[in-house]
């Protein structure tokens, strides 16, 4: 327990002096098991890990809906996105951000990605905002936590990691996430709704639009529905597996990429494969460093240290759940959502199985809490990216902007806490 | 030193971009042909999971060197400013030795991998090719990703540039 302990403390250290998270958890791990087993093992155990994991079938779901993401980015549909959502609630007090909560959803749930959802819907959804005179806290606030929205809606890369991590059925996880995601969405529109009664200039009424621009719009945001269905009804009928889910989803992206105007030459589609590949490269540095840390975390006994420690304390699922969601709140405040889900899940896995958890509830709870990290200090990543779009706006508007969403965000926790079935319901008709 | 990494790197890189964009084209392609052979035409491809894990292995490690000469590699932000305001000259240093020294064991390991499928001669399970063909394109893209990491630490020129993590080259 001393050595895994040990070892925690030095990965932290490392990262805090600016060590790529990769590269600092991989070495961390291999030393970690060198000292309890000896160099040569440890040595070979890195390559058998590193050479299973790049060959793992079920990872290969990654790329492909990355792909799908930037194809989905490139066919610049964010825009109808928005107008279609504003043609259905503009006229509402608040409409424009109300508006902006459900294209973020639409976007970053088709483009799996927090980060290029707050920094594109800065660019589509602020400028109108600003026309209306809306409070800068209010859009910036409703952009950031709107861009966190598709870490829950499926596909999600943090649900497939925690799949890998938890050994749990990824389309399972997929169709576990939907209502959790529909019920943020909910949550997010009545915080906006909250905000412009307490303050009706925060966010006034928008005027209506003109018919044929909101039908063009609605008319061009169907194939991106439509794909989003497929993908997901696919993995709901078993009709096939993740992986080949997110290569229909990428090739269907494409297509409407192309339909729009897009991916026309050579370059354009070099262009979208090597961003793909890239952000590809980049978290599976992380995977193999935090998988082969995972193995010395399990030779120190750590996980099973714990087991003992929650039977000798007779500690229940929901106590150890809580305590488990505590500490990823805590590890929220360093990392981002996948090294969360990579450090801590292998280590409480055990006591979680031993304490008989429902492991695909647990992972909804564990993803909605990594959610919390992106828009809460100190980090608050997609808050720095709106910021960074729009550089005028105040960090602290958008700090305070949020607060009202990580409300939702707290209260969607308790719920799906109290109701297990929120998470559970769809998968269970799966099985 | 830092000419040939000029006149080097941007190649090696140029090749890679295109090699692994056309794995990625070809992963995605093979999924999407193998469903709808499957239910259209009752007709999957033989071993298609099997080259898609190969594909997917390959990706990576061309994706690897694309990120390894740029240093995009993710970092935790938090106290890296304080450690770099204090010890300019020093952090970066120590930080891209680091990222060398575990490249290197990653790709010593890898081809020691290799080595040994090569000298079991193992085959994959399904298709049963040699295991050697797949582990040592990767030990080989691992050790280019290393070579692309040192030039592009050779080409920022002083480690302090260099340490500007994040952006493409």
């Amino acid at each position: 327990m001393i050595t895994a302990l040990t070892g925690f403390g030095v990965l932290l250290l490392l990262c805090f002096f600016g060590f790529r998270v990769g590269f600092a958890t991989l070495f961390v791990g291999l030393v970690g098991f060198a000292f309890e087993r000896g160099w040569s093992p440890a040595l070979s155990m890195a390559g058998q890990q590193i050479m299973d994991d790049a060959m793992a079938y079920n990872l290969s779901v990654i790329p492909l809906f990355i792909l799908m993401g930037v194809f989905i980015y490139r066919a610049d549909i964010s825009r109808d996105l928005y107008v279609a959502a504003y043609s259905a609630l503009g006229r509402f007090r608040g409409g424009l951000a109300l508006s902006t909560v459900v294209a973020c959803a639409g976007f970053s749930a088709v483009s799996g990605s927090s980060v290029a959802t707050a920094a594109t819907m800065t660019r589509v959804a602020m400028p109108p905002m600003r026309k209306y005179k809306y409070h800068d806290s209010l859009s910036a606030g409703t952009i950031a936590a709107g861009g966190t929205l598709g870490i829950m809606i499926p596909p999600s890369v943090p649900l497939v990691i925690f799949g890998i991590v938890a050994e749990q059925d990824i389309g399972q996880l997929f169709i576990a996430g939907v209502l959790p995601g529909i019920l943020l969405v909910g949550l997010f529109l009545a915080a906006v709704a909250v905000v412009v009664r307490l303050d009706p200039k925060a966010g006034p009424a928008g005027e209506p639009l003109d018919k044929d621009e909101a039908r063009r719009a609605r008319r061009a945001v169907w194939p991106v529905l439509g794909l989003f269905l497929l993908v997901l009804g696919g993995i709901y009928g078993r009709v096939f597996t993740p992986t080949e889910a997110s290569g229909i989803g990428a090739v269907g992206a494409a297509a409407i990429a192309f339909s729009r105007g897009h991916l026309r030459s050579l370059a354009e589609w070099r262009a979208a494969l090597v961003e793909a590949t890239r952000t590809t490269a980049t978290l599976f540095i992380v995977i193999f460093g935090a998988l082969v840390f995972a193995q010395f975390i399990n030779l120190s006994g750590l996980p099973y240290d714990l087991v003992d420690i929650v039977d000798d304390y007779e500690f229940s699922g929901t106590e150890l759940v809580i305590f488990v969601a505590f500490i990823a709140i805590l590890m929220g405040m360093i990392f981002e959502s996948i090294g969360i889900l990579l450090l801590l899940v292998p280590v409480f896995l055990p006591s979680l199985f031993a304490a008989n958890v429902d492991m695909i509830w647990f992972g909804i709870i564990v993803v909605l809490v990594t959610e919390l990290g992106l828009i809460t200090p100190p980090i608050g990543m997609n808050v720095f990216v709106v910021r960074s779009v729009m550089p005028d706006i105040k960090l602290g508007h958008i700090f305070r902007g949020v607060t009202s969403f990580i409300v939702a965000d707290l209260v969607a926790l308790v719920l799906v806490f109290l109701i297990p079935a929120i998470a559970t319901f769809l998968p269970a008709l799966m099985r | 030193m830092q000419s040939i990494a000029r006149a080097v790197l941007p190649r090696i890189l140029s090749v890679l971009e295109a090699f692994s964009a056309i794995l990625l084209f070809l992963m995605m392609a093979l999924t999407f042909v193998d469903v709808i052979g499957r239910y259209v035409f009752t007709a999957p491809i033989f071993g298609a999971a099997e080259m898609i894990q190969f594909l997917l292995a390959m990706t990576i490690f061309g994706g690897l060197s694309l990120i390894n000469a740029s240093d995009s590699h993710i970092t935790v932000e938090v106290f890296e400013p304080w450690f770099k305001k204090r010890i300019p000259r020093l952090q970066p240093i120590i930080v891209q030795g680091f990222s060398v020294m575990v490249m290197m064991i990653i790709a010593w390991q890898l081809t020691q991998f290799a080595i040994e499928a090569h000298e079991i001669g193992s085959f994959t399970v399904v298709l049963e090719w040699p295991l050697v063909v797949v582990a040592g394109t990767v030990a080989g893209l691992s050790v280019i990703s290393l070579i692309a990491q040192i030039l592009g630490l050779v080409l920022s020129g002083d480690p302090a540039v260099s340490s500007d993590h994040g952006e493409p080259l």
